[in-house]
C-alpha cells in the first residue's frame, strides 16, 4: 500500500491524518494471533477483578458439604469442588482480585522507588549516585525469597508487607533505566540551550527525560508485573503470605497439595490460572517492546 | 589488574557486612530474643531480664553488633531455638543437599537451554526456532512450584516412575533438579539464542564461511566459544536465582535441605536458625557472584581493568 494510494483513498491529506493512519498501520502490522490471544486472556482477568459477580453469580460463601471434592465436569461445578465444598471456578475467580491487585500495587510502589533512586542518582552524582548504584546491585545479586523470608518472619504477613516485599526487590530495574536514561540526556545540546534558557530542573524532567523514559518504563512495569504474580502465588503457597481466609491462587494450590492423589483438580487449575495469566502479560510485554522500543533489549529479540 | 581483584574482593566484603547488620537489625529492632526463647514457659518480667543480661542483650547494639560478628566468624549463631543444637551445624548439615539441588537444577537447565537456543538460532525462524522461543517464554510464565506439583501428579503419582519425595538416590533428585532447572532453562534459552545470532551476524564467521569450512565447523569452533561468554557470566549470576529457587522446590519435594530448614525456622520463629540460614545462603552466593566476576578477567583477554 504506497502512501498515494492511502492519500487518494482516503481523501484527507492532512499531515497528522498522514501520520495516525501510518502508526495505525504499523500497529495493525505487529499484531499476531499470540498478542490476540494475550489481549483476550487480560480482558477475561481484568473481568475477574472488576465484575466478579457476573462470571460467577450466587453468593461465595455458601458451604455445601455434600457437594465436597467432586471431580471436575460435575454438574454445576465446571472445575470440581475442594475439601469444603467451594467451587473451584468460584475460588479462582475470587482470587483474581486479590492476586492481580497485590501485583500491580508492587509495581505500582518499586516504579515510585526506582524512578526516584533513578533520578536523584542521575542527577546528583559523585557518593550519591556511587552508593545507590552499589545498593542496586546488591539488591540484584540478592535472591528474593531470603529477602522475602527474612521480612516476612520478622514483620508478620499480610496484605500490606507482602505489596513491600514485592516492591522491594523489584526497584533495581527502573532504576537503572532512569539513571541511564538522565545520564544520556543530561549532557545533550538542547537540554544545556533550554538550561541556559531557564527552564528549571521539573521542566527539564517532565519534557526531555520523561517521554523516552515513558516506553522503557511500560515495558518493565508489564513483565514486573507477571513476575509479581509468580512470585506471590510462591510465598502464599510457601505459608509466607497472606492468611489463608482469603482465596489467592497461590493459597489454592498450597491447599490442593494436600489431595493431589485424590483431588488433583483442587491444585492444578489455579496453576493454569497462574500461568495463563503471567504468559498473557508477557506476550504483552514482548510485543509492547516491540512496537514501543525496538532499543530497548536484544535478549530475546527475533 | 590486581587492583581489580582487590577492589572486587573488597566490594564483596562490605556486601557481606552489609546484609548481616540487614539481619542483626532487623532481628533486634523487631524482636525480643529473650522474650522469644523463653516463649514455651511463663516468663515473668524478672526472668525475661534476667535472660537479656545474661544473653548480654542489654548491652548498647553497636557493642552487640560487634560481638554478633566475632561470633558469626566464627561460626556461632547462637542455638536454635526448636531443635536445641547450634544453628550452623544445623544449616551446615542441610547445606550439602540444597547445594546438591542446585548444581543439579543448574545442569538441567544448561542440558536444555544449549542445544536449544543454539539451534534456534542457528536454524531461525524454523519451526525448531518457532519451539523453542514459546518455550523460553514459558519458562518465565510458569509458576515453578506448580510445575512442580504437576510433575509430582504425572510422574510420581499416576506414572509411579519416581518417588513423589524424599531423599536418597538419583530417582528423588530427577523431579527436583528439573523444576529447578526449568526456571532457568526459559532464560537462558532466550539469552543464548540472541547472544548466537548475535555472534552469527560478526565477520570472521563470513570470514570462516567464505574459506570453506563447513557449518558444522564455523559453529563449533567460533560461533559457540564467543556467543559463550555473555552467557556463562549471566548463568554465574543466575545462581542467586537458582538458589531462591531450591527453596521453593524443597518445600514442594519436601528436600531436606537448608531453604526447608529456614521456613520451618521461619514457622516456628526460631530466629537464630533464620538468622543462620539466610547468612550463610547469602555468603555462598556473594562467593559465587565473586568468582564469576574474577574468572571473566581470565575468561575474555580483552577486558582491561
Amino acid at each position: 500500500m504506497t502512501m498515494d494510494a492511502t492519500l487518494a483513498h482516503e481523501g484527507d491529506t492532512s499531515f497528522e491524518a498522514d501520520l495516525g493512519r501510518r502508526r495505525l498501520q504499523r500497529l495493525r502490522a505487529h499484531l499476531n494471533p499470540g498478542v490476540v490471544f494475550a489481549g483476550i486472556v487480560l480482558l477475561v482477568v481484568l473481568a475477574c477483578v472488576a465484575v466478579p459477580a457476573w462470571i460467577t453469580p450466587g453468593d461465595p460463601n455458601t458451604l455445601d458439604l455434600s457437594a465436597r471434592l467432586l471431580g471436575p465436569g460435575s454438574p454445576g461445578h465446571f472445575l470440581g469442588t475442594d475439601p469444603l465444598g467451594h467451587d473451584v471456578g468460584r475460588l479462582i475467580v475470587d482470587g483474581t482480585r486479590l492476586s492481580i491487585s497485590i501485583a500491580i500495587a508492587a509495581v505500582a510502589l518499586s516504579c515510585a522507588i526506582g524512578v526516584v533512586l533513578g533520578l536523584v542518582s542521575g542527577y546528583a552524582g559523585g557518593w550519591v549516585e556511587a552508593v545507590i548504584m552499589r545498593w542496586t546491585d546488591i539488591q540484584l545479586s540478592f535472591p528474593f525469597i531470603l529477602l522475602a523470608i527474612l521480612v516476612l518472619t520478622l514483620f508478620g504477613g499480610g496484605i500490606a508487607n507482602l505489596i513491600i516485599v514485592l516492591a522491594i526487590t523489584g526497584w533495581m530495574d527502573y532504576a537503572r533505566v532512569v539513571r541511564s536514561q538522565v545520564l544520556s540526556t543530561k549532557e545533550r545540546d538542547y537540554v544545556l540551550a533550554a538550561r541556559a534558557m531557564g527552564v528549571g530542573s521539573i521542566g527539564m524532567l517532565r519534557r526531555h527525560i520523561f517521554p523516552s523514559v515513558v516506553s522503557s518504563i511500560i515495558v518493565l512495569a508489564t513483565l514486573n508485573t507477571s513476575i509479581n504474580i509468580l512470585f506471590e502465588a510462591a510465598l502464599t503457597f510457601l505459608g509466607l503470605g497472606i492468611s489463608p481466609e482469603t482465596p489467592t491462587w497461590g493459597g489454592m494450590l498450597s491447599d490442593g497439595r494436600v489431595y493431589l492423589s485424590t483431588a488433583w483438580w483442587i491444585a492444578t487449575f489455579p496453576g493454569l490460572a497462574i500461568m495463563f495469566t503471567a504468559l498473557a502479560i508477557n506476550i504483552m510485554g514482548d510485543w509492547l517492546r516491540d512496537t514501543l522500543d525496538p532499543h530497548l533489549s536484544r535478549a530475546g529479540r527475533a | 589488574m590486581i587492583a581489580y581483584v582487590v577492589r572486587r574482593i573488597a566490594q564483596s566484603i562490605l556486601v557481606l557486612v552489609g546484609i548481616s547488620v540487614i539481619v542483626f537489625a532487623a532481628l533486634h529492632l523487631t524482636t525480643d530474643p529473650a522474650a522469644a526463647m523463653l516463649r514455651g514457659g511463663t516468663p515473668t518480667k524478672a526472668d525475661i531480664l534476667a535472660l537479656r543480661r545474661h544473653l548480654g542483650l542489654d548491652q548498647p547494639l553497636p557493642v552487640q553488633f560487634a560481638i554478633f560478628i566475632a561470633d558469626a566468624v566464627r561460626g556461632n549463631f547462637g542455638t536454635s531455638y526448636y531443635y536445641n543444637n547450634p544453628a550452623f551445624s544445623l544449616v551446615m548439615d542441610h547445606l550439602p543437599a540444597t547445594l546438591e539441588l542446585t548444581v543439579a537444577g543448574m545442569a538441567v537447565s544448561l542440558l536444555i537451554a544449549f542445544p536449544l537456543g543454539i539451534l534456534s538460532a542457528v536454524r531461525r525462524n524454523s519451526w525448531l526456532d518457532f519451539f523453542g522461543r514459546i518455550f523460553a517464554l514459558l519458562g518465565i510464565s510458569f509458576p515453578n512450584f506448580w510445575l512442580g506439583i504437576m510433575l509430582i501428579l504425572i510422574f510420581a503419582v499416576r506414572l509411579n516412575w519416581v518417588p513423589p519425595s524424599g531423599y536418597g538416590g538419583i530417582q528423588y533428585l530427577i523431579l527436583p533438579a528439573v523444576t529447578l532447572g526449568m526456571i532457568l532453562a526459559g532464560i537462558s534459552t532466550r539469552l543464548i539464542r540472541s547472544s548466537v545470532l548475535d555472534v552469527l551476524a560478526a565477520d570472521y564467521v563470513r570470514t570462516a564461511r567464505a574459506k570453506g569450512l563447513p557449518s558444522l565447523q564455523v559453529i563449533t569452533r567460533h560461533v559457540v566459544r564467543n556467543a559463550l561468554l555473555p552467557v556463562v557470566t549471566y548463568i554465574g549470576l543466575q545462581f542467586g536465582t537458582l538458589l531462591g529457587g531450591a527453596v521453593i522446590v524443597e518445600q514442594v519435594f519436601s528436600w531436606p535441605g537448608v531453604g526447608q530448614l529456614a521456613l520451618g525456622a521461619v514457622n516456628q520463629g526460631d530466629f537464630p536458625l533464620v538468622q543462620a540460614s539466610v547468612l550463610v545462603l547469602a555468603t555462598i552466593l556473594i562467593l559465587v557472584n565473586l568468582l564469576v566476576d574474577l574468572s571473566y578477567v581470565f575468561i575474555d583477554p580483552r577486558i582491561r581493568y
